[in-house]
């Protein structure tokens, strides 16, 4: 199942692959190796019946996504907004929604903080906790206004602006996405020991 | 002579941005990712009634001139301790020669371990790059002292302070303002890459919001400001340094004999 997520994987506009499998052999731009990203296009690989180990990852920035694959120097960028609309305009594919492929609304960034700084300003922490729920909530809510408050810290053009997916802004995160992350990131060998959930979530 | 070189100059820029504007429209480059020069242009004319854009210049400016001012005077400072006490000179110098060479932006990280995003992030980098320029310029001043003058202002019964005063420094005082010149310039790099790396406030970091943004012109315009900036800073440290030598051959362009 590809599009309709904030991130994707994407290829050229007329290029010969059509799904996740046919990325075996091939060169793909993740924004960090071993993150969440390259473990989301590992799982779409194996979703689609590809192997993969097969998979050439290189490191790349998301802004220089569009270039790199407009010009042939990768097959394909797991690449999220505004990168994704950029890459769009320029006619390219989507051939996955990787992150949609790892859990249904996974849950790809939270806030931490540390346990000392907990115990010393849990008040701090629970305002916190609950102006994040509420402008979360507020902004799920309402997509136009977070379009427009995009615009004042961002220089995203409004073209490109205009054709972006927003993502949703849930103030809870799901334990079953991240326990699906976390056994994927165990069988791609990214952990020295397993992270334990119940320290780490709220 | 003068109206010539002025015309040839304007002639060559002129030149070079209708390169700019022609090289993209003509699909030798692509122009999403190299807009011609109108564009760039526009998206300057934009950014320029950005109140933000002004903040962001500001910003760059403080981080550049505090870290010059810190480089030269601490340059100076130390270039004149160690070439006066005895001994200093050939203690330090094999640390000195260690020292230099290293990249400031090698110091990145441990600007951002030591004071996160913030302006003496900048300062770390801006002074650790432009210290060495003026350092240098200092212990070569010193070095080209000429002994007659020396022994002559001993013979008059010129204490050291005199000495350093009427001797020293007027003999240095060339080679710390070269110094001044190139830190100057290597000042006005490391404020923008630190911003641009780090994400400190200023043009640098506005550089950067732009290109994540997917906003090309603005991005290039941005690169445009710094340009132009360079080039006032270089104009302005020639002015300074010819002002300040008003007094020597070099700037006198009198005949030598």
């Amino acid at each position: 199942m590809a599009g309709k997520d904030f991130g994707a994987i994407t290829v050229k506009k007329g290029s010969p692959i059509k799904s996740a499998k046919e990325l075996e052999g091939k060169k793909v731009a993740v924004n960090t190796l071993k993150n969440i990203n390259e473990t989301a296009v590992r799982e779409s690989v194996r979703k689609a019946g590809g192997d993969p180990s097969k998979v050439k990852f290189v490191e790349l920035a998301f802004d220089q996504m569009p270039a790199a694959l407009d010009s042939g120097q990768i097959d394909a960028a797991m690449v999220v907004e505004p990168a994704l609309a950029t890459v769009k305009g320029q006619g390219a594919t989507e051939i996955a929604s990787s992150l949609v492929d790892v859990a249904k609304d996974l849950t790809v960034a939270m806030y931490f903080t540390s346990t000392q700084y907990e115990q010393k300003n849990p008040d701090v922490v629970k305002k916190f906790q609950e102006a994040t729920a509420e402008s979360l909530a507020y902004a799920d809510a309402h997509p136009d206004e977070v379009r427009q408050a995009v615009t004042t810290y961002t220089k995203i053009p409004a073209a490109t602006l205009a054709q972006v997916t927003l993502p949703k802004w849930p103030a809870k995160a799901n334990r079953a996405s991240i326990e699906a992350l976390e056994k994927l990131g165990e069988q791609d060998g990214l952990f020295k020991s397993t992270p334990d959930l119940d320290k780490l979530l709220p | 002579m003068r109206g010539a070189n002025a015309a040839l100059g304007a002639a060559g820029l002129a030149a070079f941005l209708a390169l700019g504007e022609a090289v993209p429209r003509l699909g030798l480059v692509k122009e999403a990712y190299f807009p011609p020069t109108s564009r760039i242009a526009d998206a300057l004319g934009q950014e320029v009634t950005d109140h933000a854009f002004w903040t962001a210049l500001g910003d760059t400016l403080t981080g550049w001139a505090l870290g010059l001012a810190i480089a030269v005077g601490a340059g100076v400072v130390v270039g004149l301790l160690v070439s006066v006490v005895p001994h200093l000179r050939e203690a330090t110098a094999s640390t000195i020669e260690f020292l230099r060479p290293i990249p400031s932006v090698a110091l990145i990280p441990l600007a951002v371990l030591l004071y996160g995003t913030e302006l003496r992030s900048v300062l770390l980098l801006v002074v650790y790059a432009s210290f060495w320029q003026v350092l240098v310029q200092v212990l070569y001043g010193v070095q080209d002292v000429d002994p007659v003058a020396e022994e002559t202002a001993r013979s008059y019964g010129l204490g050291p302070w005199a000495r350093v005063r009427h001797v020293l420094w007027p003999t240095a005082l060339p080679y710390v303002m070269t110094g001044v010149r190139l830190a100057a310039a290597v000042a006005l790099i490391l404020a923008v890459t630190a911003e641009l790396v780090i994400g400190a406030p200023g043009l640098g970091a506005r550089i950067a919001v732009a290109e994540t943004s997917q906003a090309v012109p603005d991005m290039y315009a941005l690169v445009v400001v710094t340009g132009l900036l360079g080039l006032l800073i270089n104009v302005g440290a020639r002015t300074v340094e010819r002002r300040a030598l008003a007094w020597h051959q070099s700037v006198r362009g009198e005949v030598m004999v």
